[in-house]
């Protein structure tokens, strides 16, 4: 707590009052305000680190859990991680994404998280966003890409990209919930309705892994972060699972 | 007493007493945290970024946003305190045993129907009733005042809590209704008006800004937004609609209206029995693929370029100064205020944002993706969200009225008004001129044809031939343009290279030189003799007709040449003394009827339509110009004195 002292004489305090509330602990905070929180993940270990759920993992040689710190707060399922160790940033879902509004067990978010200004077509797989992009938006200025995004080009497909949320937004009630995107002109949005179904970062012994996943760490995780196909098409061999070309066996 | 009040009591005794500080100290009141997550639904209006607190107690602020605070409180015997926040009502909560206090701040004052309510109807009275969020501001006047746009007799009542008025009637902002079709409205047309209420106690203060409309902005493009009103002339009925669609046009003398409650194609069946198809849409929600290399690439490319669609972004950057996004939106965003068709106003709303927003070097980039993609004037927003519009009717995209959706908003913008004045505006009055070769100067899109900037012709209907619009020289999205967007067509051949690069000159040289088969002011103004330089070789066209930054906007699309600008070089003796004006155009005249033997040239049968020998074009470059002594009068009288002596042309 910040205080003001009162001394008469050098080296003596005799009283000391704690100040209301504006003051240079406000000023440092309302720097980081609506932007990213740092929030430090100390135990970040080699590779690249992302949020899945409530999980974080690391990816390096092979994926490993880590702890998952939050700002403080009542209500940590608001916040969306990027970064790794020291840099690391949460973000306020509400500052880049609407509001779900739910009705018997049905909830719709009118303009759902998407990776950039682009176009983009999307989908929900085993718990994650997984999207294509193939266009620039025309006669809009461009922004910022949406931080937390795994993108990769788009093999066999000179110009597009594919990119993967493994922390999409969720319903404020309580799930579970599994989750699709409409398109319906007029109607578009992201569509989650309450139901259970397989996801990534899921305990392993809860249901069958999704495809795409291994049991490792007791969660069910995709072995290596990869992304960059839309379909069997796109792979010389083998198949696109989780939008990563796996080789049959 | 509180804790504070005991620990001053404390300090003090400690210096006016005789013994030492180090004597025990009151005991502590138990310790307690709780967290106090302050929020509100006005966010703008109540800003919780000023959220201000007392007494102490307050340990740490944990996060700031725009929709949400959170404080944690360490209640060492501190059973109420006291929130504030710019244009929020104060808050005085008291703590329970709860370890979470949600705080919703209230605004000073809201008014009932929302801060846009721009589909009022025509000739119809409204009411906006003040509703005080708290004590406070139950007290005091609430002081109304126009910002801008139309008179709409205002009646204020109860301190300013009651407001009441008419709108204007169809017929007075529109004049009579013509052909049966889409009716055009623009903010002036449309009575938009933007008011604002400020209340103010000299401690406290919000003033908030409420924009109101007899109709929405129509361009008169058949491409439209759900939820959007449009007004017809003639009597329309619905013939066929979108499947989910129960929506009917309703009619009255002169003009109909239809509210599109569904996403598609409509068809309407009209006076004489024509139709009208409608596509409706939704803007942000559809595709911005325009730019796909099939497709429109070229156009998608330069049109970032545009000051249009990088509006916004520049306002809200605070590149353009004061900026105010509640004033702004709708003019320098896609889609309709107060309508739910998708666009900037639309997408705010869901995002729970209020319409201030606020500025800084990064305020754009903070906005969420799909707000983005509205904010700025985007394809859509002139083009329309419904669909590519059919042959028939592509030919409304040249229409004046689709910038006048924006620029058309006296006394501030007077873009339309003042160019309404010229006979540009009205030029293709005649059906000949409709035809080639005239069609190439006297109608857009034969314009736009003959300089290449469009491959095909856009000819509207002869009931909609509304002269040379804003479109012939202004390019939303060319290659290459001017300041101000100003086309830059290729200058005719043979023709001097004075100034090719002032903005306009290349437009005006286009149809309004010799070379160009067109009238030939400025031919006439750039020519010269070995014995006497043409005196206004230095400039441009809109040097004089038209000063180029103006105040209000716009307001030198009448293209007059004030008497102003002729005293910026010259003393006002000389003028008529240099322009000789009304000898020259009496000795062309006598030359014309003595040589050439035609009626003389009048604006209505100029002398550049007519195929004449060298010798009468030559005088056609006085006759057809008004201004042939203003422009050059030295070149003109040696060209008189070489046909009135038989002497070589100059």
């Amino acid at each position: 707590m910040r205080r003001i002292c009162v001394g008469l004489y050098s080296g003596v305090v005799l009283a000391c009052q704690p100040v209301e509330g504006a003051g240079p602990n406000q000023a440092s905070v309302e720097e980081r305000s609506s932007y990213g929180i740092p929030t430090p993940a100390p135990a970040d270990v080699a590779g690249e680190c992302v949020e899945l759920a409530e999980l974080r993992v690391c990816f390096g040689d092979a994926p490993k859990l880590v702890p998952r710190p939050l700002p403080e707060s009542t209500d940590q399922k608001r916040f969306r991680c990027v970064g790794r160790s020291d840099a690391r940033l949460c973000f306020d879902r509400r500052t880049r994404s609407d509001a779900f509004v739910c009705e018997n067990g049905r909830c719709r978010q009118r303009h759902p998280r998407l990776p950039d200004n682009g176009e983009w077509e999307c989908g929900d797989i085993a718990g994650v966003v997984a999207c294509r992009g193939h266009a620039q938006a025309a006669g809009t200025v461009a922004g910022p890409a949406d931080p937390g995004w795994i993108c990769a080009p788009r093999a066999q497909h000179p110009g597009q990209r594919v990119c993967l949320d493994f922390s999409p937004d969720l319903p404020h009630l309580p799930g579970p919930w599994t989750c699709h995107f409409e398109h319906a002109p007029g109607a578009a949005g992201r569509v989650c309705l309450r139901r259970k179904s397989a996801k990534v970062g899921q305990d392993c012994q809860a249901s069958a892994c999704p495809p795409g996943t291994r049991c490792l760490d007791g969660k069910c995780l995709p072995p290596r972060l990869a992304t960059g196909c839309w379909g069997d098409q796109d792979c010389e061999a083998g198949r696109c699972v989780l939008t990563r070309c796996e080789v049959s066996r | 007493m509180n804790t504070s009040r005991r620990a001053w009591l404390w300090a003090l005794a400690c210096v006016l007493g005789s013994w030492a500080c180090s004597k025990k100290t009151p005991p502590a009141p138990p310790e307690r945290t709780v967290s106090v997550v302050v929020t509100t639904d006005a966010p703008g209006v109540v800003r919780l970024d000023t959220l201000a607190w007392t007494p102490r107690g307050i340990e740490r602020l944990v996060e700031r946003g725009p929709h949400r605070v959170e404080l944690k409180l360490l209640s060492d015997g501190v059973k109420d305190f006291e929130l504030s926040a710019e244009g929020a009502c104060k808050e005085r909560p008291v703590l329970t045993n709860e370890t979470t206090l949600h705080i919703k701040l209230k605004p000073l004052f809201t008014v009932a129907g929302g801060q846009q309510l721009t589909q009022l109807g025509y000739d119809t009275p409204f009411t906006l009733m003040v509703d005080s969020g708290c004590d406070e501001t139950k007290q005091g006047p609430i002081l109304w005042r126009i910002e801008q746009g139309a008179n709409l007799n205002l009646n204020i009542s109860q301190n300013g809590r009651l407001v009441s008025g008419r709108t204007p009637t169809l017929e007075s902002l529109h004049g009579p209704v013509g052909a049966p079709g889409l009716l055009t409205a623009s903010p002036r047309t449309s009575a938009r008006t933007v008011l604002s209420a400020t209340w103010d106690d000299g401690k406290r203060k919000l003033t908030q800004v409420f924009i109101l409309a007899a109709q929405t902005r129509q361009s008169g493009l058949p491409s439209l937004a759900r939820g959007h009103r449009v007004w017809l002339a003639g009597a329309w009925k619905v013939a066929e609609r979108p499947k989910g669609s129960r929506a009917e046009s309703t009619s009255a003398d002169a003009y109909s209206a239809l509210l599109p409650d569904a996403l598609g194609r409509w068809l309407l069946n009209g006076p004489n029995n024509t139709s009208l198809e409608l596509n409706v849409g939704v803007h942000g929600e559809g595709l911005l693929d325009c730019g796909r290399a099939d497709c429109h690439r070229e156009i998608a490319q330069h049109a970032l370029k545009s000051p249009m669609t990088t509006v916004f972004q520049r306002g809200i950057t605070a590149k353009l100064g004061s900026y105010n996004t509640a004033c702004v939106s709708g003019c320098h965003t896609t889609g309709e205020l107060g309508v739910d068709d998708g666009g900037y106003d639309s997408v705010l709303g869901s995002f729970g944002l209020h319409a201030t927003l606020p500025q800084g070097p990064d305020a754009f980039h903070q906005l969420p993706r799909d707000l983005r993609r509205v904010s700025g004037v985007t394809c859509t927003g002139c083009h329309g969200p419904g669909a590519i519009p059919a042959p028939t009717a592509a030919w409304a995209i040249l229409r004046s009225d689709v910038c006048a959706t924006c620029h058309d908003f006296p006394p501030r913008y007077e873009h339309v008004v003042r160019y309404a004045t010229t006979r540009m505006a009205r030029s293709p009055s005649r059906p000949a001129l409709r035809r080639a070769p005239c069609n190439g100067c006297h109608t857009t899109s034969g314009f736009l044809t003959r300089i290449g900037a469009s491959s095909k012709e856009r000819t509207a209907p002869d009931e909609f031939q509304h002269g040379l619009s804003c479109q012939t020289c202004h390019a939303a999205h060319a290659a290459e343009t001017d300041q101000h967007l100003l086309r830059r067509p290729r200058l005719p051949d043979g023709f001097p290279s004075v100034k090719p690069d002032t903005p306009g000159l290349r437009l005006c040289v286009s149809c309004h030189s010799a070379e160009a088969s067109g009238s030939g002011q400025a031919t006439l103004l750039y020519a010269s003799t070995d014995k006497a330089a043409a005196p206004h070789s230095g400039l441009s066209c809109t040097d004089c007709h038209g000063a180029r930054e103006s105040d209000p906007r716009g307001a030198s699309h009448d293209f007059v040449v004030r008497t102003s600008v002729c005293l910026r070089c010259h003393e006002p003796p000389a003028i008529e003394k240099h322009t000789d004006k009304g000898r020259i155009a009496d000795r062309a005249a006598a030359l014309w009827k003595k040589r050439v033997r035609l009626p003389l040239p009048t604006p209505q049968r100029p002398a550049h339509a007519l195929a004449l020998s060298q010798e009468a074009r030559l005088l056609s470059l006085i006759l057809d110009d008004h201004g042939a002594a203003a422009h050059n009068a030295p070149y003109a009288r040696a060209l008189l004195d070489a046909l009135e002596n038989e002497l070589p042309f100059p």
